[in-house]
């Protein structure tokens, strides 16, 4: 089935390794004056860089165990989406996604996760080769 | 339904509260207990506005706006006089009770209002007595936590102020705390909070300490995910992740 929403698609073949989408997030998910931090990473199993993030899978764990509700469906992105002002910051999310995509910023105790910028996701945007885009 | 809030038409549905309406439309209402998805209690009533039952009334009356569901022709006004005082009152008193809470201090400042300095609790606590913490321990599914005693005595506490086998030491009610009065030890071996000792779970892959034992249990028991959800850390399910993609992918 084709997915309603534009989907954030990881060809890691085209992957070079050069860790420009975390640093695109880095800059979407930060200030002019700081940068945020990167819902984005590049791993490197048997030296094959492959980057990860949220999947925004449509039976999502995170959304399942969030006891208030706090995660939830954007209607218009498809993407998983927090509503800060929901969350108790039981990191139940954190605990649950089955790949680690959800990490914990203890400064501010919030959930991190990608919310594919509303729409324009920022990695896509700026990854020179293709193995991220966003159709 | 239709109401005003200071001056400006507002549209809602019928079981919202004022504050509820007025955030959604940029009017700004100072609260302190209120948490959007906690169920309210109106327990620190800085959150007070006046109403009045329509545009020709003019007796107002003074509501907490976190808990006053809106009617239809309801008139507000988030900052008459009479609110202002009732507001730097509320904070004047609880900077008494809680003079170590920088929090109830910066408040105070914005508010920007004659302010009377009380003599401050000689064994004064951070703890406002929002109830977030009892109430975010409920929807975890714990209730752990309640309020024991009267009046000034009163305080946030687990039975018979006892370890408790309620608890599961994950540290939310410390999260959530507006003041930071909830106290927390952490070693990489155990948690300490409300004076009991949880050990914590160290991570299959990394051996990293994720979150205490007593928390994995309760989010494996829950059901809705299996239990080896809950063995690997992050950072540790994400590297394996890659891993597997990669693999599935030659
Ligand atoms: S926010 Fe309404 S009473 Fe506390």
């Amino acid at each position: 089935m084709r997915s309603p929403t534009p989907m954030l698609i990881i060809d890691w073949r085209k992957c070079i390794g050069c860790r420009t989408c975390e640093l695109a997030c880095a800059m979407a998910k930060g200030s002019p004056e700081k940068l945020g931090r990167p819902r984005i990473a590049i791993h490197r199993p048997d030296d094959a860089p492959i980057p990860m993030t949220c999947l925004q899978c449509l039976e999502a764990a995170c959304v399942k165990i969030c006891p208030v509700g706090a995660l939830s469906r954007h209607p218009e992105t498809g993407a998983v989406v927090l509503d800060e002002n929901r969350c108790i910051h039981c990191q139940s999310c954190v605990a649950a996604c089955p790949f680690g995509h959800i990490s914990w910023a203890e400064e501010s105790r919030t959930p991190l996760k990608c919310d594919l910028c509303d729409g324009q996701p920022a990695c896509a945007k700026f990854c020179p080769t293709g193995a991220l885009t966003y159709k | 339904m239709q109401l005003v809030i200071d001056g400006i038409p507002c549209t809602a549905e019928s079981g919202e509260t004022i504050l509820q309406v007025a955030r959604r439309n940029r009017i700004d209402i100072p609260t302190l207990c209120h948490h959007d998805a906690l169920e309210g209690v109106g327990a620190c009533r800085l959150c007070v506005v006046a109403v009045r039952a329509h545009a020709e009334a003019v007796d107002a009356q003074v509501v907490a706006s976190c808990m006053y569901a809106v009617k239809d022709g309801l008139q507000v006004d988030t900052a008459t006089p009479e609110v202002r005082r009732l507001r730097q009152t509320v904070l004047d008193l609880l900077a008494a009770r809680c003079p170590d809470a920088p929090e109830i201090q910066a408040l105070r400042e914005r508010m920007g209002g004659d302010a009377i300095d009380y003599a401050p609790a000689v064994d004064g606590s951070k703890c406002i007595m929002c109830y977030r913490c009892v109430r975010a321990c409920e929807a975890i599914g714990c209730n752990a936590i309640a309020a024991v005693n009267r009046g000034p005595q009163k305080e946030i506490a687990p039975p018979f102020f006892d370890a408790t086998q309620r608890c599961i030491g994950c540290g939310t009610c410390a999260a959530i705390c507006p003041t930071g009065h909830i106290a927390v030890t952490e070693t990489p071996q155990y948690r300490e909070i409300w004076s009991q000792r949880f050990a914590m779970a160290q991570c299959a892959g990394c051996g990293a300490p994720f979150m205490t034992e007593a928390t994995r249990e309760h989010l494996a028991g829950l059901g809705k995910l299996k239990p080896d959800y809950f063995t690997h850390c992050a950072a540790c399910r994400q590297r394996d992740a890659a891993a597997r993609f990669v693999r599935v992918g030659t």
